[in-house]
């Protein structure tokens, strides 16, 4: 346990008094006649609880061991190819409705392939994506009869 | 009388021809899966999940369950030849599997693995046909406190067992249950926690959490371990598959004690294939005449692991099929699985569709002899799967989870959902909060929210209830044990604890 320990277990506390503010909200009714608050009451009441044990046991490992430096993050042009990987499939899912599953495949897997995968040589990046977006529309559109949209293209 | 008939019903169902290619189809991609480190089953049953919804309950879950077994059957091949688990149930493999690689016997213990696994996958069928119905007829007794309780155990026995420190597995579970409260409530009927996002209203899609959590968090961590790893493929002549007969012969009793001990602890909440492998080995170095050999090629470290694994795959639907409860993550996803198919497991599955119950039942049958064929004579087509680049499997995993995504119910929202699951799936582990509570926890939260109001609407009130019907009373007590006594015996334990990592992806 460490300062990754601290920050968690505050974001855990966080999260948990949303969820207890709107239980309290909905209301608990009774124990008799059970209200949509009483389980989330309970439930955030948990997080809260033994998070916060988790951050003053973190806190006080900490002054006792004093400072640790822990990597929490990978370095940081890996973090960067993660961080391109996730916006690419965000970007899928903004693009697929407009742009069909065809393009929206192809213009995907140039950018995983040259970006995160860091391959420098065009026809192998070209070629995969061709050949992956041809199987991709075999597999869903024709066998599987998948309702993707179709796009500016096929 | 009645057991023959049951089997007739179970191969009339699992012979017809969509079952028999959803169940061949089903271990074609388990044993894949399992071939693959990265991507577990549960991950996959999610990926797949969309699939299958043009599928008849019958056919979905006969697919999906193949993936379940059928991985446990690849995990051992990267085990043996490359030194590298396929499954986290295959770890324990890499100790012996690999040394007899190294002194040319990798086709032994290939051979004797697949056997091992047949083995123990035949004996969990077999308890499943005869435990299943006499114990969904005793819990069709069961009333709202019961089956609170199970949930409950079932919630506390995954927790308890789960990687890391009890606080955290606790922390996911409650967290597990607070997203399993957004959307409607089923007792009063009204929406919660939307934070006005309209799509919320019928609650965060598991399969989507499922997908996110395991698929695209796993890919991250692919990324982070870097692309560019290679593989060196044990190279061995694969030409004598099958053990000597000194090598047969000493495998007899391991597999014959392995198959009960993962049989039973298959149906046990937290104890999947994982921690049952595991015990195998112990258990068979203990019982061994030369302990000493352990990690230096012995077959018994080989034949105990695999079949206890593949044991503990079959039983763990007995739980499954009668209580509706999830023994562990991969089980919670087929849970879900059943439930987008419109089938509630539980006392009243084997009564209300046999069809289901008994065509899984026989599908298991048939796919255990796919599985040693799919394995034995054909292990060369999975060592060269095992040469495909990192980089060309990452974005296929993702694209894969893309439009199975998109394909649930044609909407970016599933997407996205996804997409963020991902990200909190890949810092949660980061921070070694375990997931498999949060899974269980998520999936079960609604029907464990939805049990204990109706308990406490019986009771008027009262949480006496739980503690005066005695199934209830017996399960809630040793689920409270298993939370507050190891704390407190902690000191004395001087730090030793028996943690096992579950079925994580």
């Amino acid at each position: 346990m460490g300062r990754r320990d601290l920050v968690s277990s505050l974001v855990f506390i966080g999260l948990a008094a949303i969820f207890m503010i709107g239980a309290l909200r909905y209301g608990f009714g009774s124990f008799s006649r059970p209200g949509p608050g009483l389980m989330p009451f309970f439930a955030s009441l948990m997080v809260i609880v033994l998070s916060g044990f988790i951050f003053f046991i973190s806190l006080r490992k900490r002054k006792i061991k004093g400072a640790e430096r822990e990597r929490f993050l990978p370095p940081r042009g890996v973090t960067i190819r993660q961080m391109i990987g996730v916006l690419a499939l965000f970007g899928y899912g903004i693009a697929l409705e407009s742009l069909g599953l065809t393009l929206t495949t192809a213009l995907f897997m140039i950018i995983m392939l040259r970006f995160v995968g860091l391959k420098k040589n065009w026809v192998m990046i070209l070629g995969t994506s061709f050949l992956t977006t041809l199987i991709s529309y075999l597999l869903f559109v024709t066998l599987l009869k998948s309702a993707l949209p179709k796009g500016i293209f096929l | 009388m009645d057991l023959i008939t049951h089997l007739q019903l179970a191969f009339r169902v699992c012979l017809e021809p969509m079952n028999l290619v959803a169940a061949f189809l089903g271990c074609l991609m388990g044993t894949l899966v399992g071939v693959l480190p990265g991507l577990g089953p549960s991950a996959s049953i999610a990926l797949l999940l969309p699939i299958t919804y043009g599928f008849s309950p019958v056919t979905s879950i006969i697919m999906l369950a193949g993936i379940y077994y059928g991985a446990q059957y690849g995990g051992s091949t990267t085990s043996i030849l490359v030194n590298i688990p396929g499954e986290t149930s295959s770890i324990v493999t890499c100790l012996d599997g690999y040394q007899m690689a190294k002194k040319g016997r990798a086709g032994a213990a290939l051979g004797i693995s697949a056997i091992g696994s047949f083995v123990g996958g035949t004996f969990a069928i077999v308890l499943l046909m005869f435990l299943a119905p006499p114990l969904a007829k005793f819990a069709i007794k069961f009333g709202p406190p019961e089956s609170f309780a199970v949930m409950f155990f079932g919630m506390t026995m995954v927790t308890y067992l789960a990687k890391g420190s009890i606080l955290k597995s606790l922390v996911m579970a409650g967290f597990g249950l607070l997203l399993g409260c957004i959307g409607s409530d089923l007792i009063s009927g009204g929406i919660r926690f939307t934070f006005g996002i309209p799509d919320l209203a019928d609650g965060v899609g598991m399969v989507s959490v499922c997908m996110g959590m395991f698929g695209i968090a796993e890919v991250m961590f692919i990324i982070e371990e870097g692309i560019e790893r290679k593989q060196e493929v044990y190279k061995t002549r694969l030409k004598e598959l099958l053990p000597s007969k000194r090598e047969l012969k000493d495998s007899v009793k391991p597999i014959v004690r392995s198959s009960i001990l993962g049989g039973f602890l298959g149906t046990l909440p937290g104890g999947g294939p994982t921690p049952s492998s595991f015990m195998a080995y112990v258990m068979e170095k203990r019982l061994s005449k030369h302990p000493e050999r352990f990690g230096t090629g012995e077959i018994a470290g080989v034949a105990g692991p695999e079949t206890a694994n593949n044991a503990s795959c079959g039983s763990a639907f007995i739980p499954l099929l009668t209580l509706g409860i999830p023994t562990t993550p991969v089980m919670a996803v087929l849970l879900g699985a059943f439930m987008i198919q419109g089938v509630t497991p539980g006392p009243s599955l084997i009564e209300k569709s046999p069809d289901l119950f008994w065509g899984v039942v026989g599908s298991m049958y048939i796919g255990n002899v796919m599985l040693i064929i799919l394995n034995l004579p054909l292990v060369g087509m999975w060592v060269k799967i095992l040469r495909v680049p990192y980089f060309l499997l990452f974005p296929l995993i993702f694209l894969f989870c893309l439009v199975g995504a998109y394909t649930l119910s044609n909407s970016v929202v599933d997407i996205h959902t996804m997409v963020i699951f991902g990200v909190i799936g890949y810092l949660i582990r980061k921070v070694d909060y375990p997931m498999a509570p949060f899974i269980l926890a998520f999936i079960l939260g609604p029907q464990f929210e939805k049990y204990l109001a109706q308990s406490l609407i019986i009771s008027r009130g009262s949480f006496k209830i739980f503690f005066t019907r005695p199934i209830s009373a017996v399960l809630l007590i040793v689920a409270i044990a298993l939370i507050v006594v190891p704390p407190m015996l902690t000191p004395f334990l001087k730090g030793r604890k028996l943690k096992f990592e579950g079925d994580e992806p």
